[in-house]
């Protein structure tokens, strides 16, 4: 690592601003598990890192009458423990189930995943399916931005020197079946060849898809809503044909990496059409089991 | 420019000064001597270097020294009472669990862990508690065999080692 490191715990958001302000190469790490390993091989060189973890404002999970609050320090196991997220962002349960091992997990954070913005980020389809807002603050404002406009390329998201993700903010709107799918190699400890995230509402005397979002990471620069996919089965009946044909069309949107090291496009996009379709059909088993 | 943290290692009070430039996993082998703490890829991929904070299993060399600057922590050392073996530790050596032995202290602090949590763990939830940890000697069976020997173990469930 570098000599001149220094390391500071910030213990007020008040005081991380200060410090954005007053050094020039810093960084905010929370858990630092992508961001450490990053420092530690040399491919990010701050001279100033600022602990974030205990900051009290940055952690916590809350709710209202309009939305479910995720604040960037709450870690995947926080999250996962969390009986407010199973009720209502099971999704999110889900996907952070997903995510590297036992030990990663209990210091990463969702704030985190979501600057690192790494193409296969497993909390990103999540929230794009979710349709969730950041918050970002920089000490003299807040702006909110929606995933996509947050998004900006791999590893690269619009985040000013001295901004910070503040809350993210998953609006209360009720799903009958949900469903992240991850397809990798190995069980744990892995990075996704494709993330499907599923989110539907079914209609169950008629048998129709009312309402479905389909987001997809690891198939593409930064994750994608499948438009064409989710305007082709709203309204439809439920049918294998039409499931089949909902996840070619979702993988018609992806823009695979050609030199990736994990899967080749054409696997990518063979895997990707299998994994979009068991995803949708296990948000539909979970819309019909869903207890009333 | 040294950071000064105050922790709790192996239940002993710790004050002192650290560098932010090194890992907790360096910290705790080179400045506490306990080398019981592994250092495998260096990148919180094998949970070699797995340690207990707060009762959590982490991966030290995730961390920056100066991060566990009021915490709890918990090395392989922290287990054997003087020299009388933890149950789980007994139960590697009798269970021939053990080869090279470097995931050892490891594959035990996140089997301890587990059974701090849940005491009656199926085989299913042992290997997702051990997934963050890589053994390339054993094949993994007796290691699993020894953490279910545990689980009936009236010894185990009277301690209380959780941080």
């Amino acid at each position: 690592m570098l000599n001149s490191l220094r390391y500071i715990e910030a213990k007020s958001l008040h005081e991380c601003f200060a410090l954005l302000d007053e050094y020039d190469a810093v960084k905010l790490i929370a858990g630092g598990t992508d961001l450490f390993i990053e420092i530690k091989e040399k491919r990010v060189l701050p001279t100033h890192v600022i602990g974030i973890k205990k900051i009290p404002e940055l952690n916590g999970i809350e709710y209202d009458c309009d939305y479910l609050y995720i604040f960037p320090c709450t870690t995947h196991t926080d999250i996962i423990e969390s009986n407010l997220i199973k009720t209502k962002a099971p999704i999110l349960f889900e996907a952070c189930q997903t995510i590297g091992s036992i030990q990663t997990r209990n210091i990463g954070t969702i704030g985190g995943n979501i600057c690192n913005a790494s193409p296969g980020a497993d909390c990103l389809p999540p929230l794009l399916a979710l349709e969730a807002r950041f918050n970002i603050s920089h000490g003299k404002g807040n702006k909110e931005l929606d995933v996509l406009d947050f998004l900006i390329a791999p590893f690269s998201v619009k985040l000013e020197k001295n901004e910070i993700l503040t809350k993210i903010l998953i609006p209360n709107k009720k799903w009958d079946g949900y469903c992240y799918m991850k397809f990798g190699f190995r069980n744990a400890m892995e990075l996704a060849v494709i993330g499907v995230a599923v989110l539907l509402n079914v209609q169950p005397d008629s048998q129709i898809i009312q309402d479905i979002n389909i987001a997809i990471g690891a198939c593409g620069p930064i994750a994608y809503r499948a438009v064409e996919a989710e305007k082709f089965l709203t309204g439809k009946h439920i049918h294998d044909q039409h499931i089949i044909k909902a996840s070619k069309l979702a993988m018609k949107e992806a823009k695979p990496r050609l030199d990736s090291l994990r899967a080749n496009p054409w696997y990518r996009l063979e895997v990707g059409e299998v994994t979009v379709r068991r995803a949708i059909q296990k948000s539909l088993t979970r819309a019909f089991n869903k207890p009333s | 420019m040294s950071n000064y943290i105050k922790c709790w290692i192996n239940e002993q009070l710790v004050e002192t000064l650290v560098s932010p430039n090194i890992t907790v996993a360096q910290f705790l082998r080179e400045q506490m001597g306990l080398t019981g703490v592994k250092i495998g890829c260096d990148r919180g991929e094998c949970g070699a270097c797995t340690i207990l904070v707060e009762g959590k299993a982490v991966n030290a060399c995730l961390l920056m020294a100066p991060m566990i600057n009021g915490c709890k922590i918990v090395t392989i050392e922290g287990l054997s009472e003087n020299t009388v073996l933890h149950p789980l530790q007994k139960a590697f050596v009798e269970h021939g669990a053990v080869q090279c032995g470097y995931c050892t202290p490891g594959m035990i602090l996140s089997a301890n862990a587990l059974l701090n949590k849940k005491a009656n763990p199926s085989v299913n939830e042992i290997k997702d508690a051990l997934s963050g940890n890589i053994c390339r000697c054993t094949g993994y069976t007796k290691i699993i065999k020894a953490i279910e020997s545990c689980i009936e173990d009236k010894n185990f469930h009277e301690r209380d080692d959780s941080a």
